[in-house]
C-alpha cells in the first residue's frame, strides 16, 4: 500500500462531503423557493419565483446523484448500510424530487395545468425537505447492526429526534429559498422574501440549538467529541460562530445589500455542517464503520478518481461561469430592459430555456 | 407469500423500466438533432432549421423526463440491493462515476450551449455542441451498459471470502465479452426507438397539414434511417445471441424453449412451456431452423435447460415471450420500412394516407421492442443477478416488504401522472408543428413571451442590473 492509497479514503470522503454539502447549500435555495411558493399570493410574484430558479435548479439536484455515486464509489459498504436503513424517508424524497423536478417543466409549458403543476413542485419540495432531515436525524442517532428489518418510520413518539431534524431542515431551506428571492427580485416579491425570512430564521434557530444540545445525548461518542476539554477549547467556536452568523443574518434582512442574507445564511448552514462533520468523524456510517472501514478497493478509487480529477474542476468553472451569467435580478414585466431587446422575446418563443441540464 | 426479493424486483423492473424509456429516447432524438444540425450547416435549406428547433423542444422534454427518473435509480441499488452494492461496489461504482461524469462534463457543458441557439454562439459552435450532446447520451449509454454486461458476463475481478469482489483488469471488467454486443443492440434499438417517433410524428404532420416541407423532409429522413437500421439490427442481435449462447447457454435455452440438449434442433415459434413438466406444450416449429440460425451449421448442437438442475432455471415463459414479442416487433418494424420504401420508388410515400396512419401506431413499436428485449436479458439472467456468483435472492436488502410495497405504490401513481403529463405536453407540441415555431407569437402564457430571464448571455443585451 502506497502512501498515496492511504490518502483515497479521505479524498473521496472529502468529495462526498463536499457534494452533499453543494447539494445542500444549492438545492437548498430552490427547495427553499419551491416551499416558500404556497405563501406567496400575487400570481406575477409566483411567475418571478419560477424565474429565479429556472435556469440553476436541475444543475444543483445533480449534486445529489454525484455525492451518491461518490458514496457508492468511495464507501460501498457505507452505502449497502445506511440507504436501507434510512429507506423510507430515502424512496419518499426521491419521488418527491421526480414529481418536483417534472412538474417544474411541466409548468413551465403553460396551459390549463400550470397551476397544478406548480402546487405539485411545492409539495415536492416540502415533503423533499422534511425527508432529507429525517434522514440526518437517522444517520446522526447512529445505525445499529441490523436485527430484522430495517427503514421503516418508527413511531413518533418513540424518535422525536428525526422529526426535530426534519424541521430543523426545512426551516433552513425556507431561510435559503427567502434569502435567495431577497438576492434575485425586487418589489413585493422581496419585500415578502424580507418578511418570510426571519419566521425561518427562528424556526432554524431554535432546531438548531435543539439538535445541538440533544446530540450529545445520543452517544458517547459524541460526548467525548466535544466535552473533552482540549477539544472543547477549539470547538466553542463553531456554536458561537452559529449565533453571530445568525445575529447578522438578522441585521442584515432589511439592510441595502440584497446579496448579504444570503451570504449569512450559507455560513450558518456552514457551522451546522462542520458541527455534525465534528460529531461524527472518523465514522461514516455513525458509530459502526470509520472512513477507513468502509473504504473502496485503493485499484477501484484511483480508476474513479482520474475521471474525477479531470472533470470536476471543468465542471466547477463551468457551473461558476454559469451563475455569473444568470446573476442579477429576475426582470419583470414593465422593465425597461425588455422593451429595448424585443428579439430575446421572441426568441422565448422559439427555443427551449438554456437551463443547465444535467442527468 | 410476497417477500422483500420479489417487491424489490418488481419495483426494479418498474422503475428501470420506465426510465430506460427517455434513454432511449434522448438518445435518438439527440442524435437525430445533430444530424439536422448538419443538414442545416451545410445545406443552408431553411426547412432543416425548422424542424431543428422543432425537434430540439420535443427532445429537452423526453430528456427532463430521463434526468428525474435516474435520480432515483443511483439510490435504489443501494435502498433495495444493499448486499449487491457492498459486494460489487468495487466493480460497479467507477462505473456509475464514469457515468455521472459523462453526463456531467458533456451533457452539463453542452446542452445549455445546443439549446441556447445559435444566434448567441454561432452556427459552427452550435453544431458542435450539438454533436457532444449526441454523443453524450451515446457515452453515458456505453457506462451503464458495461456495468450491466459485466453483471451478465462477468471478468477482470477475483470473489473474496466474504463475497467481495476486487478488480484485478480495469480493461477486462469494461469489455467484458457481452459488452460489445449489447451496447451495439442497445445504442442501435435507441436509434430506431428515435427514427419510428420522427416517422410518426412527420406522418402526424401530412395528416394534419397537407404535404407540409417540414413534413416530407423529416418523414424522408426517418425512413432511410430505418431502411439501414432495421436491418442492421437483425444482424446485431443474431450477432448477440451466438454471444449468449457461449456465455449464458442457459438463457439461451429459455429463449429457444428447448429443453433437451441436441444437435439438428427445430425453430420453436410457438409453445407454451411448462416449467414444472419440462416440456412445451402446443409447439410449433420448424425443422433444423433452430441449429441454423443459433450455430450458423446445419447440424449445431444446441443446449438444453436441463443441462442445469432446476433452481438454476430462469422463468422460462417470461423469457421465451418476451423474446418473441422483441424479434417480432423487429420483423414488423422491418415490413413497415419495406412498404415505406416500395412507396417511395413508387412516388406515393407522401399521399398513402392509410400508411401515415400506421407510422402513427407504430410511434412506440421501438420502446415495446426494447422493454421486451431488457426482459429477456434480465429476467434470462435469474436466477443470479451477477451470473453464475451472486444470487438475486442473497443480493437484496434486510428492508420490510411494507416499506417495500409502499415505496412501489408511490412510484405507479407518481411515475403514471408523469406520463399522462408527457403525453399532454407531447401531443401538444406535435400539434401545433414545427410552424407555431416559425412565427413567434406570444403565447398564452404571457410571461414566457415578455419575461426573458436569459437577459445577459446575450453580449449586445443590457445586463439586468441590481437596483439597489
Amino acid at each position: 500500500m502506497t502512501n498515496m492509497d492511504s490518502v483515497l479514503p479521505l479524498i473521496f470522503a472529502a468529495l462526498t462531503l463536499g457534494s452533499v454539502l453543494a447539494y445542500v447549500l444549492m438545492d437548498g435555495w430552490d427547495l427553499g423557493v419551491g416551499i416558500l411558493f404556497p405563501l406567496v399570493a400575487r400570481r406575477a410574484d409566483t411567475h418571478a419565483l419560477f424565474d429565479s430558479i429556472a435556469p440553476f435548479w436541475d444543475a444543483n439536484e445533480t449534486w445529489l446523484v454525484f455525492g451518491g455515486m461518490m458514496l457508492l464509489t468511495g464507501f460501498p459498504l457505507a452505502y449497502a448500510t445506511l440507504l436501507p436503513h434510512v429507506y423510507l424517508p430515502l424512496f419518499i424524497m426521491l419521488v418527491s424530487l421526480v414529481l418536483r423536478g417534472v412538474s417544474y417543466e411541466f409548468q413551465e409549458q403553460g396551459g390549463a395545468l400550470q397551476r397544478l403543476w406548480q402546487l405539485a413542485f411545492a409539495l415536492g419540495s416540502i415533503v423533499a425537505a422534511l425527508c432529507q432531515g429525517w434522514i440526518l436525524g437517522v444517520i446522526v442517532e447512529g445505525v445499529e447492526p441490523p436485527s430484522g428489518e430495517v427503514g421503516t418510520f418508527e413511531m413518533l413518539g418513540r424518535r422525536l429526534f428525526p422529526p426535530l431534524c426534519a424541521l430543523g431542515v426545512l426551516g433552513g431551506y425556507a431561510l435559503l429559498g427567502s434569502c435567495w428571492l431577497i438576492l434575485k427580485t425586487r418589489g413585493a416579491l422581496q419585500v415578502f422574501g424580507r418578511e418570510v425570512a426571519l419566521s425561518a430564521l427562528i424556526l432554524t434557530g431554535v432546531a438548531l440549538a435543539a439538535i445541538s444540545a440533544w446530540t450529545p445525548m445520543i452517544s458517547p461518542h459524541v460526548a467525548r467529541r466535544w466535552f473533552t476539554p482540549a477539544n472543547l477549547a477549539v470547538l466553542w467556536v463553531l456554536p458561537a460562530a452559529a449565533c453571530w452568523f445568525a445575529w447578522r443574518l438578522k441585521a442584515s434582512l432589511w439592510a441595502d445589500r440584497d446579496g448579504r442574507p444570503l451570504l449569512w445564511a450559507v455560513l450558518l448552514f456552514l457551522t451546522g455542517f462542520a458541527g455534525i462533520a465534528v460529531s461524527t468523524y472518523p465514522y461514516i456510517v455513525p458509530y459502526r464503520y470509520t472512513v477507513f472501514d468502509a473504504a473502496n478497493d485503493a485499484t477501484a478509487l484511483r480508476f474513479a478518481g482520474v475521471g474525477v480529477l479531470i472533470v470536476l474542476p471543468i465542471t466547477i468553472l463551468y457551473l461558476s461561469l454559469a451563475y455569473r451569467v444568470f446573476h442579477g435580478k429576475v426582470l419583470e414585466q414593465g422593465d425597461p430592459q425588455i422593451a429595448s431587446v424585443p428579439h430575446i422575446g421572441a426568441r422565448r418563443t422559439s427555443v427551449q430555456p438554456a437551463d443547465l441540464h444535467m442527468s | 407469500m410476497i417477500d422483500t426479493v420479489d417487491v424489490s424486483r418488481l419495483q426494479f423492473a418498474f422503475t428501470i423500466g420506465f426510465h430506460i424509456l427517455w434513454p432511449a429516447y434522448s438518445i435518438g432524438i439527440a442524435s437525430f438533432v445533430a444530424l439536422l444540425n448538419a443538414l442545416w450547416v451545410f445545406t443552408n435549406r431553411p426547412v432543416y432549421q425548422q424542424l431543428l428547433l422543432f425537434w430540439q423542444r420535443l427532445f429537452a422534454l423526453g430528456f427532463a423526463m430521463g434526468v428525474v427518473t435516474g435520480v432515483v435509480l443511483s439510490y435504489q441499488i443501494g435502498g433495495n440491493w444493499s448486499e449487491f452494492a457492498r459486494e460489487t461496489g468495487p466493480v460497479i461504482g467507477p462505473l456509475f462515476t464514469y457515468e455521472v461524469l459523462t453526463a456531467f462534463f458533456l451533457e452539463a457543458g453542452f446542452l445549455g450551449i445546443a439549446l441556447l441557439g445559435e444566434r448567441r454562439v454561432g452556427r459552427g459552435w452550435h453544431l458542435f455542441a450539438s454533436v457532444m450532446v449526441a454523443l453524450g447520451t451515446i457515452f453515458s449509454a456505453f457506462w451503464v451498459l458495461a456495468a450491466n454486461s459485466w453483471m451478465q458476463t462477468p471478468a477482470g475481478a477475483i470473489r473474496a471470502s466474504n463475497g467481495v469482489f476486487h478488480v484485478v483488469d480495469w480493461w477486462a471488467v469494461v469489455f467484458n465479452p457481452s459488452f460489445p454486443f449489447r451496447f451495439a443492440h442497445m445504442v442501435c434499438a435507441c436509434f430506431i426507438t428515435g427514427a419510428l417517433i420522427v416517422a410518426g410524428v412527420s406522418a402526424i404532420q401530412l395528416l394534419k397539414r397537407g404535404t407540409p416541407q417540414h413534413g416530407t423532409v423529416a418523414l424522408s429522413l426517418a425512413l432511410w434511417l430505418l431502411l439501414i437500421l432495421a436491418p442492421l439490427q437483425i444482424f446485431l442481435g443474431d450477432a448477440h445471441g451466438l454471444n449468449t449462447r457461449q456465455h449464458q447457454p442457459v438463457k439461451l435455452a429459455a429463449i429457444e424453449g428447448r429443453w433437451d440438449t441436441a444437435r439438428e434442433v427445430p425453430l420453436t415459434l410457438f409453445a407454451l412451456p411448462d416449467q414444472t413438466q419440462e416440456r412445451n406444450r402446443a409447439a410449433i416449429e420448424i425443422p433444423h431452423l433452430g441449429s441454423l440460425i443459433l450455430t450458423h451449421q446445419w447440424d449445431g448442437e444446441v443446449r438444453g435447460l436441463k443441462e442445469v438442475t432446476a433452481d438454476l432455471r430462469p422463468n422460462v415463459t417470461l423469457v421465451f415471450f418476451a423474446f418473441r414479442i422483441m424479434a417480432g416487433i423487429g420483423f414488423a418494424i422491418l415490413l413497415l420500412t419495406l412498404a415505406g420504401a416500395w412507396l417511395r420508388w413508387r412516388g406515393r410515400l407522401f399521399h398513402a394516407r392509410a400508411y401515415h396512419w400506421m407510422l402513427v401506431f407504430a410511434m412506440p413499436l421501438g420502446w415495446f421492442a426494447l422493454l421486451a428485449g431488457w426482459i429477456v436479458t434480465e429476467a434470462g439472467r435469474q436466477p443470479f443477478v451477477v451470473y453464475g456468483y451472486l444470487r438475486t435472492a442473497d443480493a437484496a436488502a434486510p428492508v420490510g416488504v411494507g416499506a417495500t410495497l409502499f415505496s412501489l405504490l408511490l412510484f405507479a401513481v407518481v411515475y403514471a401522472s408523469l406520463f399522462l403529463g408527457f403525453a399532454w405536453y407531447f401531443v401538444r407540441m406535435v400539434t401545433r408543428g414545427p410552424e407555431d415555431l416559425s412565427t413567434p407569437k406570444p403565447l398564452a402564457n404571457s410571461r414566457i413571451a415578455t419575461v426573458p430571464k436569459l437577459i445577459s448571455p446575450l453580449p449586445a443585451s443590457p445586463r439586468s442590473g441590481n437596483t439597489a
